[in-house]
């Protein structure tokens, strides 16, 4: 199966066409391999609704903040003093930043930069309208009948197999989808395993952040520290009363020293935890 | 009637991206179990293949600190999998684990458990990282260069594999010998491979790339 970007029907054909034409080569049939587009769907009454509150979820996307966060993630370098609502930094962008670390680096952020600036120019855009229009587009926005045609479409004309749906909302996102487009496609959505399999295994309890916690067992425990020390003061922080974390935790301030094994060497590494520690260490 | 073709859906567990809307009310925590369990059993009513869990194994940073606005905490995948084998009877387990950090017997075994305490829903999303800042996390520190990362990755499956098949149809282990540029394993293998394979999937972008399951022929 491959995961991959979702974009216009032309192009979905030229990538399906391109990569099932590569499997012979490797001895597998057509349907062995699936293409599976990463896609958000927005789905309300009417089409004119769902439109309406498909522009309303792209501006909770991209709060003012998020907009520059976007920026800074291009150009590589702290644009915190520009305004979301105003025009774009006349700057260029920082070649071969160490700005943001841990996402996926942006091949060339001088073309992402010219691209987003025209698009400023010629409609008038802000940076947090430009944002909006460049990163946050919806795949399928409409009505339940609407959204149930166009992916049919897309896999009727051979554009993918089927998609992965990546919704805005934890955990209830799918509900509108699952109850509201399923049904109204019944004919054409015909997906799941055709035999079911019995239920087994039983696990419970809080699951273990560390994949590796043999390699780490005594750091562990003080990296749980500051995590939970963190998300003290974190929840005193007024700027969360909008995100999740004032309800769970966050690792804003203080980071866990790690002495790593003789394989790394002598030196410190300095990290965060990916996840917060157990509740009860 | 216009005859029309089978669509396979499936359902990525949102978290830590900035396409997650936390300021509505009715967002949740994306670490408590309720939440995987509410999405996976969405998906599972809704007919979906498979539930997908991504990966994140260092925090992002801006200009050295994680960012205010981040959303971050993300546990690891393939215990939310066997959590959720119990909740949900036919959805297929998807987790993304990369095969730049990892050993081939451990995580192989990891997955052939899935596979077993979920009745045959195990899946794999096989990605590579390429930057010393996630290496930082692992023993090993950053390694390995833009070329051996796919090399690894591909000796990588190629072992797990070689690990399922070992044991014969009527359930007895048999003898695994891999000598390879990445890997040197011998031994048995501490149980039974997955009953129809595991599947497994890649992703395209710039930092992950396709990893054939199957070796290509030999040219």
């Amino acid at each position: 199966m491959i995961f991959t970007r979702h974009g216009t029907l032309e192009a979905g054909r030229t990538f399906y066409a391109d990569v099932k034409g590569r499997l012979a080569a490797y001895g597998r049939g057509p349907d062995d391999l699936k293409i599976m587009p990463g896609v958000r769907a927005v789905v309300a009454d009417t089409d004119e609704e769902a439109q309406e509150h498909a522009a309303g979820i792209r501006r909770l996307q991209v709060s003012p903040q998020n907009a520059i966060l976007a920026l800074e993630q291009v150009w590589g370098r702290d644009l915190s003093s520009y305004d979301p609502d105003g025009p774009f930094p006349a700057i260029d962008p920082e070649p071969d930043s160490e700005f943001a670390q841990g996402r996926v680096r942006i091949a060339d952020p001088f073309a992402v930069a010219a691209r987003w600036r025209a698009l400023s120019e010629e409609k008038g855009l802000s940076i947090r309208e430009t944002v909006i229009e460049t990163t946050t587009r919806q795949s399928f926005v409409g009505s339940p009948e609407t959204v149930a045609a166009e992916m049919t479409d897309f896999v009727d004309q051979r554009a993918a197999d089927g998609f992965i749906l990546v919704p805005h909302l934890t955990p209830g996102g799918l509900d509108d989808f699952v109850d509201r487009v399923v049904p109204s496609s019944r004919n054409v959505v015909r997906s799941g395993p055709s035999t079911p399999v019995p239920p087994c295994g039983h696990t419970s309890g809080w699951p273990n952040p560390y994949g590796k916690v043999e390699h780490m067992s005594t750091n562990a425990t003080q990296e749980w520290q500051s995590w939970h020390e963190g998300r003290t003061a974190a929840l005193r922080r007024p700027t969360d009363c909008w995100r999740w974390p004032v309800r769970t935790g966050s690792p804003i301030t203080r980071k866990g020293e790690f002495r790593p094994s003789r394989e790394s060497g002598a030196r410190t590494v300095t990290i965060w935890c990916s996840a917060p520690g157990p509740r009860t260490a | 009637m216009t005859e029309h073709r089978q669509m396979h859906l499936a359902a990525h567990f949102p978290g830590v991206n900035s396409t997650t809307v936390w300021s509505d009310p009715r967002s949740g925590s994306q670490i408590d179990f309720a939440s995987f369990e509410h999405l996976a059993r969405t998906a599972e009513r809704g007919k979906f293949d498979f539930f997908f869990l991504a990966e994140g194994l260092r925090l992002r940073e801006y200009d050295g600190r994680v960012h205010d606005l981040d959303v971050v905490g993300r546990p690891e995948s393939l215990t939310v999998l066997n959590a959720l084998a119990a909740v949900t009877d036919r959805l297929g387990l998807a987790a993304t684990v990369n095969a730049t950090f990892n050993e081939p017997y451990e995580l192989a075994r990891r997955f052939a458990t899935l596979d077993h305490l979920s009745g045959g829903r195990a899946a794999w999303n096989v990605v590579t990282s390429s930057d010393a800042f996630t290496g930082e996390n692992f023993r090993r520190g950053g390694f390995l260069d833009r070329a051996d990362r796919y090399t690894r990755a591909a000796e990588f499956v190629a072992t797990a594999r070689e690990l399922w098949d070992s044991w014969t149809p009527d359930g007895t282990p048999r003898p695994v010998a891999h000598r390879g540029q990445h890997f040197d394993i011998s031994g048995e293998f501490t149980l039974p491979g997955p009953r129809r394979g595991i599947r497994s999937s890649s992703r395209q972008g710039t930092r992950t790339r396709a990893v054939s399951s199957r070796p290509p022929p030999p040219t």
